[in-house]
């Protein structure tokens, strides 16, 4: 009998599909092993559709997982225009989309090893910026130390003003900004969806991706598992956006209040793209 | 002697000096000048981020590089590793050879000024040599030279060595410091097998070495385990054969890389001692009177490790959470806060979340012995941020939060690098007491002022001109561009789950001129409504034909069948204008724009423009001037 790897499950997802009267063994810390009887329940819990691919070990089958947006995992549409085609067409359709698979994986890859090598370059040349932005501002600042101190005392009453913030605390480097809760708009329906309560951390010295979002309400299983808003990735760094551009900038220029303004905007905001489509696994916020 | 010996004698002197400088520029120049044929990059390992901010500055490139698991460096061109030595100020103590590996690995020592108040100290080799025998001589002050310049910072008394060679050695008392190489201070009654690498250097298989005795804290080799020296109080045993018996030839990158393990542990020691000394004092002027003794007790955690964290935890965090408590090794897995008056310590855990941060190669300034992937903050505390931003644990409620284990082996330099985080979390604990809340706002209000001016007073360290700095956000820019397309990509990639293929596949379907689609095997065929040319000048409407397109997902290729009519005309007969009888085109300028297409999966746009491909012609080309041949439309 086949036996299924299902890889890269983080707690949560371990602990939903045992509350859902999943059995499985654990593999290893993120992996775990299910029988045939079993797939199909998984892969509905887990949203998400699969490839299979031989191992090493025979019967066992290490399993590709691919997660789709809620909407369409649990209706599992399948669309109109597809229930119409003549059995010809519609086996075309399945190899179509067999196909695509096929090769998306090969793609990612590919993908994923430019967008790394990209990120080692990326990384010290925002490093040099913010530092350069720094010492730019510093340099053609002419406040005398008092007056400098009352514009930073000044900024920090902005900063606690800020809507949503609901607390600022300052540790070696950083600012912790804990927000109330978030929530974001489906721009498909116009419903909104509670994303929940933020710790923004804002690194005062700009490096290290100048600002992080942890989610302390819940992270969900998107692209990745654990993400923290849908543009918002486990280890809480955003997506590549423009808008590091800005916040860096900010942060060289000690504009504190504006960054955690535009932080909170920027989780907010769900656009059109491919990580935003996924606001709809995030609760419907009450009221 | 005639001339024409002598003749010969100097020949022969002059043969020998100019291969013996040929050997030496072999041997050494290449590092500063690079190989003839296929140089091969330079692999350097645990340069501090001073020393690559100092690279950044001079603009000399480098690529972070691993060179397995937990050894992660950075890989220099030989030219530009001559130039970061220079900058660095290093020394090349040897090269270990690629192994298999796309680069050479340097070891690297740092030019350092001798502290006056080590002038008084020596180091000699022990044992004596005869009076006569210089070469011996000369060895044993050279070993003794590479050893005090090591070691005597952090020792500071006189060093003895012992060139043990395999014996075993009691350890001594005397006030000094004994180096014993390649011994153990008990009998283990032969040896076991040292790994074939040991930190970064290679081992014949089946060399023999020893393993620690457990009388002193091992020197812990991170990737495999094995225990390289063991220190028993002022007494260092060194458990590789680095150093031959008879001719003294030393493994000195090694025996250089063994004794950095020892330098940190040594002044971890001395970290540590001084650290318990400042937070004893401050325990007994906080505490008035008696103040009760805390239990500090371990879960899943035993032996060394422990005794190191356990005794620390009393020291610096029990005075301060005023209760027992309790440090649980939870491995990886979430753990939920408790509170029930204890205090507790969950190691590599977060009450939520997989882990999923890559770690840094230090943490406050001091590197870990063994990395591992670790937890993100929960956001339902207070996390802890170390110098460079790495966030190491959470402090929730009453309960702590580390997000790595931190300590592996009990070793000094891992107790060095917990005491400095439970001294952060005692700060932060002792912080929180405040109980009022306009007392606790204006704290943070004042934090936030200093916080601020401090950073504000480093921004003063160097001046950057307007241009400097538009050359840098340039040059960010450009790779966040980069980024940004890139990410798009691969996030398009990730994303699209099946039934978005289908939707894909939906549309294809009803593109205008599109009367068909179905796929075989890696092709897609895409069938077409007659398709028609128009004449650009004189403007009469020729058709062309219905046709199967085919697209190959597996070579990125198209070609085009009519399946009306062939026409002969520019190349035999012709499936169009410009596709010849075998179905491929003509494509000019445009001929790398299908491969691109159908690499990315825009099938539809790939068809459409297929379609539009057939209804143009360019009549100038050499194919294209025969669509007068194709019938005119009615």
């Amino acid at each position: 009998m086949k036996s299924y790897i299902v890889p890269n499950l983080d707690n949560n997802d371990k602990q939903m599909l045992h509350d859902h009267g999943v059995v499985y063994y654990p593999w290893n810390n993120s992996d775990i092993i299910i029988d045939p009887t079993q797939l199909e329940h998984t892969l509905r819990l887990l949203g998400a559709t699969a490839t299979e691919q031989a191992t090493e070990y025979e019967g066992f089958f290490l399993l590709t997982l691919t997660f789709t947006p809620v909407s369409t995992v649990v209706t599992t549409p399948v669309s109109a225009r597809a229930r119409n085609y003549d059995m010809a067409t519609a086996a075309s359709r399945a190899r179509y989309i067999e196909l695509c698979s096929a090769r998306l994986g090969d793609m990612a890859k590919q993908a994923m090893d430019k967008i790394t090598s990209r990120k080692l370059k990326l990384g010290p040349a925002q490093e040099v910026f913010v530092k350069n932005a720094r010492h730019h501002f510093v340099g053609s600042n002419s406040l005398t130390e008092a007056a400098l101190k009352q514009r930073f005392a000044d900024e920090y009453d902005r900063l606690v003003a800020v809507d949503k913030v609901r607390a600022v605390r300052v540790t070696n480097g950083a600012l912790l900004v804990y927000t109330d809760t978030l929530s974001a708009a489906n721009p498909k329906d116009g419903r909104r969806h509670e994303l929940g309560n933020f710790l923004i951390i804002i690194r005062t010295d700009g490096v290290d991706d100048g600002v992080r979002w942890f989610n302390s309400t819940r992270r969900v299983r998107t692209v990745q598992p654990g993400m923290n808003a849908p543009r918002v990735y486990p280890d809480g760094t955003a997506c590549v956006d423009e808008i590091k551009e800005t916040l860096l900038e900010l942060i060289a220029q000690f504009e504190f209040a504006t960054v955690a303004e535009l932080a909170i905007q920027f989780v907010e905001t769900v656009g059109e793209d491919e990580l935003s489509k996924f606001i709809d696994k995030w609760p419907p916020a009450k009221g | 002697m005639t001339e024409f010996q002598q003749t010969l004698m100097l020949a022969g002197t002059g043969v020998f000096v100019l291969a013996g400088l040929l050997a030496f520029l072999q041997h050494h120049l290449y590092l500063f000048f690079g190989r003839p044929t296929a140089p091969a990059n330079v692999f350097v390992r645990w340069l501090t981020e001073e020393q690559k901010e100092k690279l950044r500055l001079a603009s000399i490139p480098y690529i972070p590089t691993s060179a397995g698991t937990g050894e992660d460096g950075i890989s220099f061109s030989p030219q530009s590793f001559a130039r970061a030595i220079r900058l660095l100020k290093a020394h090349v103590i040897e090269v270990f050879p690629p192994s298999g590996r796309d680069f050479e690995e340097a070891v690297l020592t740092f030019s350092k000024k001798r502290e006056s108040a080590l002038r008084g100290f020596k180091t000699e080799v022990a044992g004596i040599t005869k009076w006569y025998d210089l070469p011996t001589k000369w060895k044993r002050y050279r070993l003794a030279r590479f050893i005090d310049e090591s070691l005597m910072p952090s020792v500071r008394k006189d060093i003895v060595v012992h060139l043990q060679h395999g014996n075993h050695a009691t350890p001594a008392t005397d006030g000094k410091f004994h180096v014993y190489l390649y011994s153990t201070p008990v009998n283990q009654g032969g040896g076991i097998y040292a790994p074939t690498r040991v930190l970064g250097g290679q081992f014949a298989s089946r060399t023999t070495a020893f393993a620690a005795s457990g009388t002193g804290v091992p020197i812990i080799e991170p990737i495999s385990n094995f225990a390289v020296a063991e220190l028993v109080d002022n007494n260092l045993y060194v458990h590789l054969d680095l150093v031959r018996q008879k001719s003294l030839k030393t493994r000195r990158g090694l025996l250089l890389r063994v004794l950095q393990q020892v330098d940190g542990e040594l002044a971890a020691d001395k970290f540590l001692e001084e650290l318990i000394a400042s937070v004893k004092a401050d325990n007994d002027a906080a505490s008035q009177g008696e103040s009760p003794e805390y239990r500090v007790e371990g879960e899943g955690i035993t032996g060394r490790r422990l005794v190191v964290l356990s005794s620390l935890v009393r020291e610096i965090l029990a005075p301060v959470v005023h209760s027992n408590v309790i440090i649980r090794d939870c491995s990886g897995q979430n753990a939920t806060p408790v509170d029930d008056g204890n205090f507790r310590i969950f190691l590599h855990s977060s009450p939520i979340g997989s882990p999923c941060m890559v770690p840094p190669e230090q943490v406050w300034g001091h590197r870990m012995l063994k990395r591992e992937t670790a937890f993100a903050p929960s956001a339902n505390g207070v996390p802890l941020i170390d110098d460079n931003g790495f966030i190491v644990g959470e402090i929730v409620g009453r309960n702590l939060y580390l997000h790595m284990h931190f300590i592996h082996y009990g070793a000094k330099m891992e107790a060095a690098l917990a005491a400095k985080l439970l001294l952060e979390v005692r700060k932060e604990l002792q912080g929180d007491s405040q109980s009022e809340q306009d007392v606790i706002t204006r704290k943070v209000s004042d934090h936030y002022v200093q916080e601020c001016t401090r950073q504000f007073a480093v921004g003063k360290a160097k001046k950057v001109s307007a241009s400097d700095l538009s050359a840098a956000q340039a040059a960010f820019h450009e790779h966040l561009r980069g980024a940004l397309l890139e990410e798009f990509d691969l996030l398009r990639l990730q994303a699209a789950p099946a039934e978005e293929i289908g939707r894909e596949f939906d549309e294809l379907t009803q593109l205008a001129s599109v009367r068909g689609v179905r796929v075989e095997g890696n092709i897609i065929v895409v069938s077409t409504d007659t398709l028609y040319c128009v004449h650009p000048k004189s403007r009469v409407r020729y058709e062309i034909g219905a046709f199967d397109i085919q697209i190959d997902t597996a070579t990125n290729m198209i070609k085009w069948f009519n399946k009306t009519r062939k026409v002969s005309g520019g190349n035999g007969s012709m499936n169009a204008p410009h596709v010849d009888p075998n179905g491929n085109a003509c494509m000019g300028n445009t001929k790398d724009l299908f491969p691109q297409l159908i690499q990315k999966r825009e099938f539809a746009s790939a068809v459409q423009l297929a379609i539009a491909f057939v209804e143009a012609v360019n009549i100038d080309d050499a194919w294209g001037k025969y669509i007068v041949n194709w019938p005119v439309a009615n």
